[in-house]
């Protein structure tokens, strides 16, 4: 209890926390309609979290390419394709640069944010 | 273009060619069927007639060259386009849908409720002006809806829109014309609205990139002479 009466007195917390969650949902809005600012919104984002010593979320880094910065979003900027030889692992492409990216399928092993035990509980604010 | 085919011809024309008056007045498709023998198909004279033929200075347009995807990303982002904003395909009604999502993260950060509580007035100097404008010195400006107050140039003056890009000297904003607009940070004041409240902007203080604004600190947050 003693951390959130602190959190009311100084006005100015988590702001580099919050500017990474805002400029991901910039990104998103704008990734369709025009690509250029997508990445540069990301790109501001890799360096934000670079300079603030702050670890961005897996599940954030994978969306967004490796080489052009701009969003993955499947269907709209990503072609997405199962490989049969290599049992059903899944095969993004970017349609901008072309760069891609594979993810394995292995059931026994998964990373820390989709395991259940991740989410201890959830806070909403008003 | 399909239209001229299948309507009737004029007697003017008839008379340019050579053949005499008809008295019923034939078609395009039908004169040529006239004309031709039988070999020819009914589909080859409708493809025949249908072609385009460009005349003037038409060139065919090159492929572009596929980017190598092994050169360093600044050159990709270079080759691919991606450094400058489009001109023409934001509009001022998309600006104002990231307006939305910029004053519910303003809100986030900044606890007016509190601050009315403790004095707070919105005027420059007042109580607890500095640590506020810290908070807000550190904030993304994508998407905040900006207006020129005062410049050293005075054609900048009243322009106001949605900033979309912000680079380390100029703030490039989409107005109510959906054209792209680009201000210089150095000659120019600024004014926000956030909460009812008018704030200043000096665009003095905001010369460094994005990315390096979270660590640096303004040292005079009052007036500055232009």
């Amino acid at each position: 209890m003693t951390k959130i009466e602190r959190k009311k007195q100084e006005f100015n917390v988590e702001i580099n926390q919050n500017r990474i969650n805002y400029l991901y949902q910039l990104s998103t809005v704008v990734a369709e309609q025009c690509p250029g600012l997508s990445s540069t919104y990301n790109s501001i984002l890799k360096g934000l979290s670079q300079k603030s010593l702050l670890r961005v979320d897996p599940e954030i880094k994978r969306n967004i390419c490796k080489g052009c910065d701009t969003m993955l979003i499947p269907g709209k900027t990503v072609t997405c394709r199962i490989i049969k030889k290599s049992k059903g692992t899944i095969k993004w492409s970017c349609n901008f640069c072309g760069k891609s990216k594979t993810f394995r399928k292995n059931n026994n092993n998964c990373i820390w944010s989709e395991n259940p035990n991740f989410l201890l509980q959830t806070v909403i604010h008003d | 273009m399909s239209n001229i085919l299948y309507t009737p011809l004029t007697q003017t024309a008839f008379e340019s060619s050579g053949t005499s008056n008809v008295e019923n007045p034939l078609t395009v498709n039908q004169l040529t069927r006239q004309l031709l023998p039988l070999k020819v198909t009914n589909n080859e004279i409708d493809s025949g007639l249908k072609r385009v033929y460009w005349l003037g200075n038409y060139q065919h347009k090159k492929k572009p060259k596929p980017v190598d995807k092994c050169k360093p990303k600044n050159q990709l982002k270079r080759l691919l386009g991606l450094n400058h904003p489009p001109k023409d395909v934001l509009s001022y009604t998309d600006a104002m849908k990231l307006n939305e999502l910029w004053t519910s993260y303003m809100k986030k950060i900044v606890n007016f409720d509190d601050l009315r509580k403790r004095g707070w007035d919105g005027t420059p100097g007042c109580k607890y002006w500095e640590q506020f404008m810290t908070s807000l010195y550190k904030c993304d400006f994508h998407g905040a809806h900006i207006k020129v107050i005062s410049s050293k140039c005075c054609s900048y003056i009243l322009v106001a829109g949605v900033i979309i890009l912000e680079t380390k000297n100029t703030f490039q904003i989409i107005g109510v014309d959906n054209k792209l607009k680009i201000l210089p940070k150095d000659q120019c004041v600024f004014e926000l609205e956030l909460e009812g409240y008018l704030i200043q902007l000096y665009g003095k203080h905001f010369i460094v990139r994005s990315k390096d604004r979270s660590k640096k600190k303004i040292k005079d947050n009052l007036m500055l002479e232009l």
